[in-house]
């Protein structure tokens, strides 16, 4: 045991911070790879697994004078896809694409086996979208705006009304049917959004920042709506957000981006049940090196701020090892704090790494 | 599900073609148009020259009601081609720029405005589907003012008629089709090109009500300074009064050739509709 401790020492001494980021990048991308390359078929199905993927991905670019997708390779399955990223990470961009609004400048995407380019028609008649901004007919009432759209759905008018009713109560909004949409509030017009969405039962539903300017109780309802309708089984939802709260709570995967590229793709459910170990630190001194002698160590570290660290310990880890490596490179440790590994240090990790 | 059964459920009946989305989309513009009170009632109003047209030719063949009215024989108006041309079609044709002018703006420009695009283009329907639902709109009430009643009065005239009237004047009732639907259409999508533009329905009224007349105003001032026909290939005005007396085959006010008139609409209907594919999308890209 002491002669284990000494030889992670010598390592620490020896670190390269360098050849440990790149080692860490590999383990990353070859994780990721796994999940990303499924063999594709003719229809654009997977061999391995009956279901076709909620979406995937093949060489995707997309330009609009400079790359916004730049090359994306992925094969998502889940009930609820988290779709991550900072601002002007590529979020509505693959969104618009997936929907057929943006053409790739090179590679393909499909949704449950369809090409959106060529087989746009019965990708359209699959997806349900609520859109980022406001987006309404002036001067319609709630029930004829989403009796509307159910219509050019496909519903026959009848259908068509009764389940825009049948929408409205079940978003909360029964008894602001009647009233004209221009009158409601920011809460109901994203609920009549919503309600438009699913209107027809789509397969796969686009939400595009669905909580945008809610208060705390309608984010809330809101991400119930969501829940439910990913629990009823009958909709596959994607959500684009940059509230990686609202992921946490609704999502099943994430696909976080940067830079138009995907930086991690990953299984919130599995990442959850890893029960890593998962250390907070304040520290004072030579960060950068004893940073890089936690890598060194296995372990994946994440900068929060100026002094604050976020590790991940590695399975043959101990806390004793954090402290004798602070110890030899005359780190103080500040702080300390054992903590759930959440999706934002996956996605700060992703960050970096990316 | 009951509305009382406040829980998700997809949608498990009858989806439709995608043929009929267009025909939904001219159901919601055509029940909007008529929700406005001052549309309804012009839209009346723009019946009654045919009903005194109709009047008029069935005093033609009354000698009784003539006398009763001690009206003189010889000044009675002759029901032929220029009267088809000339009192009822070109008359009608302005009150068809009227129509278009009052609702084609009303069509797309909300849509735009109020960034509805996406949520047309995001269900199985495209943009041309979307913009000829649009169209249907100005092309039937268009139609329901100029060739419709033209056909009926033809029919009503011919039927009061001894001699084979109709037989001998087919080309009558085509040149008013044909006649009113190129200008319906040219005047409809340049209505609504110029409405996904500007995104504003006053702003693009005034804009459409200046291309109409100020393409006029420039023609007549060609006209003025340089001489011959040239100007009137930009006026809307001359374009309309010969294309008229061309499919008529009566005497036009401008010297200009019939083939003239033809390419004035074509290349504004072909330029509306670039500049309507341009601007129906379903987001602007800000490079």
């Amino acid at each position: 045991m002491e002669s284990d401790r000494l030889n992670q020492a010598e390592k620490i001494d020896e670190v390269g911070s360098e050849v440990a980021s790149h080692e860490k990048n590999r383990d990353i991308a070859e994780k990721n790879t796994d999940k990303l390359a499924f063999p594709l078929n003719g229809n654009g199905n997977t061999d391995s697994v009956a279901e076709p993927a909620v979406f995937e991905l093949k060489n995707l670019s997309v330009n609009f004078g400079r790359p916004i997708l730049d090359k994306l390779t992925a094969n998502v399955r889940g009930n609820c896809i988290g779709l991550l990223g900072p601002n002007g990470a590529g979020k509505t961009t693959l969104l618009n694409t997936l929907l057929g609004f943006n053409q790739p400048s090179s590679g393909r995407a499909s949704i449950f086996g369809y090409d959106v380019s060529s087989q746009s028609d019965r990708v359209r008649h699959m997806v349900g979208y609520m859109p980022e901004r406001d987006a309404f007919i002036t001067g319609m009432t709630g029930i004829r705006f989403v009796r509307l759209m159910g219509e050019l759905s496909g519903l026959s008018p009848s259908d068509a009304l009764e389940r825009a009713h049948e929408v409205f109560f079940y978003v909360g909004l029964g008894e602001a049917r009647y009233r004209k949409i221009d009158s409601y509030s920011l809460g109901m017009k994203q609920l009549v959004k919503l309600a438009q969405a699913i209107v027809h039962g789509p397969k796969l539903l686009f939400l595009d920042e669905p909580t945008n300017g809610l208060d705390p109780p309608a984010r809330t309802r809101m991400l119930q709506l969501i829940r439910e309708i990913r629990d009823a089984g009958e909709t596959k939802i994607i959500m684009a957000s940059h509230l990686l709260k609202d992921v946490e709570e609704c999502c099943d995967e994430a696909l976080v981006l940067k830079q138009g590229k995907i930086a991690i793709y990953c299984n919130l459910e599995e990442e959850r049940r890893s029960d890593r170990k998962f250390l907070l630190m304040h520290v004072r001194g030579d960060k950068d090196r004893f940073v890089s002698a936690l890598r060194s160590l296995g372990c994946d570290v994440a900068l929060t701020n100026r002094r604050r660290l976020k590790v991940i310990l590695a399975q043959q880890i101990e806390i004793r090892d954090v402290y004798m490596a602070a110890e030899q490179l005359q780190v103080q440790i500040r702080s300390l704090d054992y903590k759930r590994d959440s999706l934002e240090d996956i996605f700060l990790r992703a960050m970096e790494d990316a | 599900m009951a509305i009382f059964q406040h829980a998700y459920q997809g949608f498990h009946g009858q989806i439709s073609s995608t043929l009929r989305q267009p025909w939904v989309i001219f159901r919601y513009a055509l029940a909007d148009v008529f929700s406005s009170k001052l549309f309804t009632a012009f839209f009346a109003l723009c019946f009654i020259p045919p009903l005194v047209m109709m009047c008029m030719v069935y005093m033609n063949y009354n000698l009784e009601m003539l006398s009763l009215l001690n009206l003189p024989l010889d000044k009675l108006i002759t029901v032929d081609a220029n009267f088809f041309a000339h009192w009822m079609q070109i008359p009608q044709m302005w009150l068809v720029f009227a129509l278009v002018m009052f609702v084609g703006p009303a069509l797309i420009s909300p849509d735009i405005s109020s960034n509805a695009l996406p949520l047309y283009l995001s269900r199985p329907i495209n943009k041309t589907n979307y913009v000829f639902g649009k169209l249907l709109v100005l092309l039937i009430l268009g139609s329901l003012i100029t060739w419709i009643p033209a056909w009926l009065l033809i029919l009503f005239h011919a039927n009061l008629g001894d001699e084979p009237w109709l037989l001998n004047n087919l080309h009558i009732p085509l040149a008013s089709v044909v006649s009113s639907l190129i200008w319906i259409i040219c005047l409809s999508m340049l209505s609504l090109a110029v409405s996904a533009w500007v995104k504003w329905k006053a702003l693009a009224r005034l804009f459409f009500f200046g291309f109409v007349w100020l393409s006029s105003a420039l023609g007549a001032a060609i006209e003025n300074i340089y001489g011959g026909w040239k100007g009137s290939t930009v006026s809307f005005i001359d374009s309309l009064d010969v294309m008229v007396s061309g499919l008529y085959g009566v005497n036009s006010s401008s010297s200009m050739p019939s083939t003239a008139s033809y390419l004035f609409f074509i290349t504004v209907t072909v330029l509306a509709t670039l500049l309507l594919a341009r601007k129906i999308r379903a987001f602007e890209v800000n490079l």
